[in-house]
């Protein structure tokens, strides 16, 4: 970075979640601006497309037999077929499908929205940051974020964090997925009752959205869902229990690249 | 002493263990370290350019690595420079469920525990509610409510 360029930071949100794009080495701050404006409308688009909360939504209306897929943008397709691809690289610890049989591409929409959108900001900055409700994407340089306490909801103070990671260009995606913030949302595909496996889940690794479906899929599917999510070369952390005096048991694979001493 | 499953572990890596005692004993070079490696990964294949070099024969311990709930020591059996079978020394702490999952993961997952930590951070994963926008949302809704 030389001492002219600056940084950029925003919070844009859609889909209900709050995004926080961070842009480093920017020459030219309105332009910044304008690539963080069209960056914010391609998460609302993909909003419109694929919300389940909106009736009026394509996915929406095609789940409702109103639009076949080929009606729909591509994007649909592309989305759905993602899901079925994840199904079977985690042995079906992500499936769209809910207990009841309906579909429900919502664990990968965001990353996936966020992962389509990013190249907006690669022209505008030489570094950058996307915290996306949680999961994280970078792109150049090393980036610290920390890892939740799972026990530790929505303090506006900040969140208490239990590890450091450094990403970089071996991982620059992280996504945590369980945890005390959003609790029971995920099903274990073999009871079909809420997936209790582990407290909290992180995936590092290269692909943002494959992150996102390796720390679901593993919070559904406990630790042999965390062996398949390894020999895909990912890096993980299970956060396993509390412990009575505030500390946690954890587990995390060889390469997992914490940096809390 | 608790021997882990030799079958899974014949393949170990001795490039693998060595990194594995290496950040060991990092970990303990720091105070107030947290973060302990419990057992090599199974990963990988042997390197004839590491601890277990070739040819080599015999029972070789590692660091005992502490954490505060108690230590971990491995003990590896190298036959013709291959591991043919790993056993812990010690392995943390008594309780029940740990020892349990430790058995069951030790082949791909190393032990840690966490506690808070007083970190930097430009993000936190996993924080979904309390990102800066919902931050400035709280500060908004405070000084609209005439608290801030």
């Amino acid at each position: 970075m030389t001492e002219t360029l600056g940084t950029y930071r925003r919070t844009v949100d859609a889909m209900a979640m709050p995004f926080e794009v961070f842009l480093d080495g920017v020459g030219d701050v309105d332009a910044a601006a304008r690539a963080v404006d069209a960056f914010h409308q391609d998460l609302l688009w993909a909003n419109d497309v694929f919300s389940l909360w909106d009736a009026d939504s394509v996915l929406s209306r095609h789940l409702r037999g109103e639009l076949t897929l080929d009606e729909c943008p591509v994007e649909v397709r592309e989305v759905l077929e993602l899901c079925e691809s994840f199904r079977a690289s985690t042995g079906g610890a992500f499936d769209a499908r809910g207990p009841d049989g309906s579909l429900d591409p919502t664990g990968i929409v965001k990353s996936w929205a966020v992962a389509r959108a990013t190249w907006r900001l690669d022209a505008v900055a030489s570094r950058w940051m996307v915290g996306a409700s949680g999961d994280v994407v970078t792109r150049s340089g090393e980036w610290e974020i920390g890892i939740a306490n799972p026990r530790v909801q929505g303090n506006p103070q900040g969140t208490d964090v239990l590890d450091v990671v450094r990403m970089d260009s071996e991982h620059p995606a992280l996504a945590t997925s369980g945890g005390a913030q959003v609790v029971d949302h995920i099903w274990d595909p073999v009871t079909g009752e809420p997936a209790r496996h582990f407290m909290q889940v992180s995936v590092a690794g290269a692909d943002f959205v494959s992150c996102d479906a390796w720390a679901t899929a593993i919070c559904a599917g406990g630790l042999r869902t965390a062996g398949l999510a390894i020999e895909a070369g990912h890096e993980v952390l299970l956060i396993i229990g509390g412990r009575y005096d505030g500390t946690f048991e954890a587990q995390s694979s060889p390469g997992w690249p914490s940096v809390a001493t | 002493m608790k021997t882990v499953r030799s079958v899974v572990l014949v393949s170990a890596s001795a490039s693998m263990l060595a990194a594995g005692w290496v950040a060991g004993g990092g970990f303990l070079n720091s105070a107030a370290a947290t973060h302990s490696v419990a057992a090599p990964s199974t990963s990988g294949s042997s390197s004839a350019s590491n601890t277990g070099a070739a040819g080599a024969t015999g029972t070789f311990d590692g660091n005992s690595v502490r954490t505060r709930y108690g230590s971990y020591q491995a003990e590896i059996v190298v036959a013709a420079g291959k591991i043919t079978d790993i056993s812990m020394l010690e392995s943390g702490s008594s309780d029940g469920t740990s020892q349990q999952i430790s058995g069951y993961a030790l082949p791909q997952l190393i032990n840690a525990v966490l506690q808070k930590q007083t970190f930097d951070v430009g993000y936190v994963s996993g924080a979904s509610y309390t990102t800066q926008g919902f931050e400035s949302s709280v500060q908004s809704a405070m000084q609209a409510a005439g608290l801030a």
